[in-house]
């Protein structure tokens, strides 16, 4: 599969140059268990302050465990995570959930919520407990359903958006948290190829104003187009962190994923563009990439058996 | 830019999201897609708690006067501004003393008691739909009243009455532990929930029934029934202190439970991601709600679906455009508008069939299983 990679190449330093700015995110010798099972097994991770950081990984890597450890939605076992060159960790929950935003990747409500209602729920470690929303709420409500597109959403109800559309209203939901540090889980999920475009290049003009973001994502050609900073974990594990253009390599993938990848180069962004196939049955490496397309499918069940 | 695709004004998208298409998420239940006209919903709430407010008034003093007595409203308003040392104030002739006794020992007591159960049954079904985000979850359904009852039946088999309300919530606890445990701890599934207080409802009933038929000396059958369907005919001023005390000690600061239960609308993680504790908050209000319901259950027996019905009851008159109100609003008006329902069917209980009583749980759930029944073939996500 390939995708139209938009986003122009950053500049080179990407990623490698976070010693003008102040520190962005930053974990150390995070760990978490489950079930008797190590689940993040001492991830020590970096991004950039003002950077869109990419979590990628195959299934069960750890991807969604790990940004909600860092969004203190899980208490970790052990490590410390950080923003800003503040302890998140031993912050009080409200405290760090006006630092942190978390949208999630499966949200659904049963009530019957106005997508207003919904957004300022973002409001709640910002305002009183015990007093309703004020005007400044409503009205950072209503910014951030303008700035994820979804204003005219404003009085539907939440149950009868489109997959699409509850996605925006999700990502405005973690905005009118007003956080420094944004999480997203697979925030392109069910969305068509031009949402995925837009989401991506939305968080992206985010960080540009100077918020982190922390994106787990499934597809590799997404995290190549928009990463400025790219993790890879696999089975709990960092196994390689840095600009996508020197982390995302055949080696890698085929570490990783088990999967041949070409890496191409997109003709007009220049960023990187990966072409996949299964790997040759006897696992010999360098085959040529052009029968790709055809051969994965015919060889992804044989290979998933 | 090199291509067009992002830098598109993300609106143009939203557009483009057909329904009904592979991405269209929306459910055609509830999906009317109306748009809900304007604001306002606050001051449409405290409109309808003003009316509540007054209706709850009117109904203590009209339920009190009907009956076989042949009571006025303003004979009843007279002998309880009496009591209340007000009566000279007004210049109001004091009734006889046989038909005070009826309204100021009898039906005052019970309508109070009523009301106060009422209320605090409906707070505690919405707190515990709003916790564990399951639009039939209430303490009958779930097995907590039975719980209490069994815990009340059984002091006062040992003949430790004064103990009552702490058996009872103790009862309650072990109901609600079990019927969480049954329904499989963390992630609870609304149905598997109500499955599981299902089987604790039926265990703790028969062994009320069982722990009764034992011990009693008269009438078991009317002592069992009273027990599992519910009955205010012995609630005297007694009750009213025991029920209106829990209601003010626990049902009041549930009251201002209002935004955190809101912050559950999309489930613990994002309550969590917000800022709230959820664990501790997640037991500290059941823990609450089993004590409500422990010491209402004490005074009044197992009444069932008021808990169930009100919330969603009150979600329809105030929603705008479909959209319900917050649970700041919600929480205030299920209980006034429980006060209400509940003082209206026991007065049904005790006068439709007179002299003979009804278990008023009887009146309850022929009202309450139809809408059980609705909220079911509405909502048939809750899988």
């Amino acid at each position: 599969m390939t995708v139209t990679a938009a986003r122009p190449a950053p500049a080179a330093d990407a990623g490698l140059a976070p010693d003008a700015a102040p520190p962005g995110l930053e974990t150390s010798r995070l760990h978490f268990t489950r079930a008797g099972a190590l689940v993040i097994d001492g991830v020590d991770c970096t991004i950039p302050h003002g950077r869109l950081g990419a979590i990628i990984g195959p299934n069960g890597a750890g991807k969604s465990t790990l940004l909600h450890l860092i969004a203190g939605v899980l208490n970790g076992d052990g490590g410390t995570v950080s923003h800003g060159g503040t302890r998140l960790d031993t912050a009080t929950r409200r405290a760090r959930a006006r630092v942190v935003a978390l949208a999630e990747q499966h949200a659904d409500s049963q009530l019957e919520l106005s997508v207003t209602d919904a957004v300022l729920l973002g409001r709640t470690p910002h305002r009183s407990l015990f007093a309703g929303p004020g005007a400044d709420d409503h009205a950072i409500a209503a910014r951030c359903l303008a700035d994820t597109g979804a204003a005219e959403l404003a009085d539907r109800l939440y149950r009868t958006l489109s997959g699409g559309e509850r996605q925006r209203v999700n990502l405005a939901r973690a905005l009118a948290q007003e956080p420094r540090l944004l999480l997203l889980d697979e925030p392109t999920n069910h969305l068509d190829i031009r949402a995925q475009l837009d989401t991506l290049a939305l968080v992206s003009r985010l960080t540009e104003r100077g918020l982190t973001a922390v994106a787990a994502l499934h597809d590799l050609n997404l995290a190549a187009a928009f990463a400025d900073h790219v993790i890879v974990l696999a089975a709990g594990r960092v196994v390689a962190a840095g600009a996508p253009a020197s982390v995302l390599t055949s080696e890698l993938i085929r570490e990783v994923y088990g999967v041949h990848a070409e890496v191409l180069r997109h003709p007009t962004t220049g960023r990187a563009l990966l072409a996949f196939s299964a790997l040759p049955a006897d696992d010999s490496g360098a085959d040529d990439g052009a029968d790709a397309a055809a051969g994965t499918a015919a060889t992804a069940a044989r290979v998933s058996a | 830019m090199a291509s067009p695709a992002p830098a598109a004004p993300p609106a143009e998208t939203a557009r483009l999201v057909v329904p009904g298409a592979p991405n269209d998420k929306s459910r055609s239940l509830g999906a009317r897609g109306r748009r809900p006209r304007g604001r306002g919903q606050r001051g449409r709430s405290g409109v309808v708690a003003a009316v509540l407010g007054l209706a709850l008034a009117a109904s203590v003093l009209l339920a009190i006067a009907i009956g076989p007595a042949d009571l006025s409203p303003a004979e009843v308003l007279a002998s309880v501004l009496h009591h209340l040392g007000l009566g000279g104030l007004f210049g109001l002739e004091p009734l006889s003393p046989l038909r005070d006794g009826i309204v100021w020992e009898l039906r005052l007591p019970r309508v109070l008691t009523a009301a106060a159960v009422g209320a605090g049954l409906a707070l505690c079904g919405t707190v515990m739909q709003a916790l564990m985000r399951n639009p039939l979850a209430d303490p009958y359904l779930l097995g907590l009243s039975s719980g209490a009852s069994l815990g009340a039946v059984s002091v006062i088999v040992l003949g430790a009455a004064i103990a009552l309300p702490v058996a009872a919530f103790l009862g309650a606890l072990l109901a609600l532990g079990a019927t969480l445990l049954l329904a499989g701890g963390g992630g609870l599934s609304p149905s598997r929930t109500i499955l599981g207080g299902l089987a604790v409802s039926a265990i703790f009933g028969a062994l009320t029934s069982l722990v009764i038929f034992w011990s009693a000396t008269g009438d078991s059958y009317r002592e069992i029934l009273n027990w599992l369907l519910g009955s205010l005919a012995g609630a005297r001023w007694p009750a009213v202190v025991i029920a209106g005390t829990a209601l003010l000690v626990i049902g009041l600061p549930l009251l201002f439970s209002g935004t955190v239960l809101d912050a559950f609308a999309f489930g613990d993680t994002a309550a969590s991601a917000l800022g709230i504790p959820v664990t501790r908050v997640r037991w500290l209000l059941l823990g609450a709600t089993a004590l409500l319901t422990g010491a209402l259950v004490a005074v009044s027996g197992a009444i069932g679906f008021v808990g169930l019905v009100l919330p969603h009851a009150v979600r329809l008159l105030v929603s705008r455009g479909g959209a319900g109100p917050g649970h700041q609003a919600l929480l205030p008006l299920s209980a006034l508008a429980g006060a209400i329902f509940l003082v209206w069917m026991d007065t049904g209980a005790r006068t439709l069939f007179d002299p003979r009583e009804l278990p008023v749980g009887i009146l309850t759930a022929i009202v309450g299983g139809p809408v059980f029944a609705l909220i079911m073939l509405r909502n048939r996500r809750v899988g």
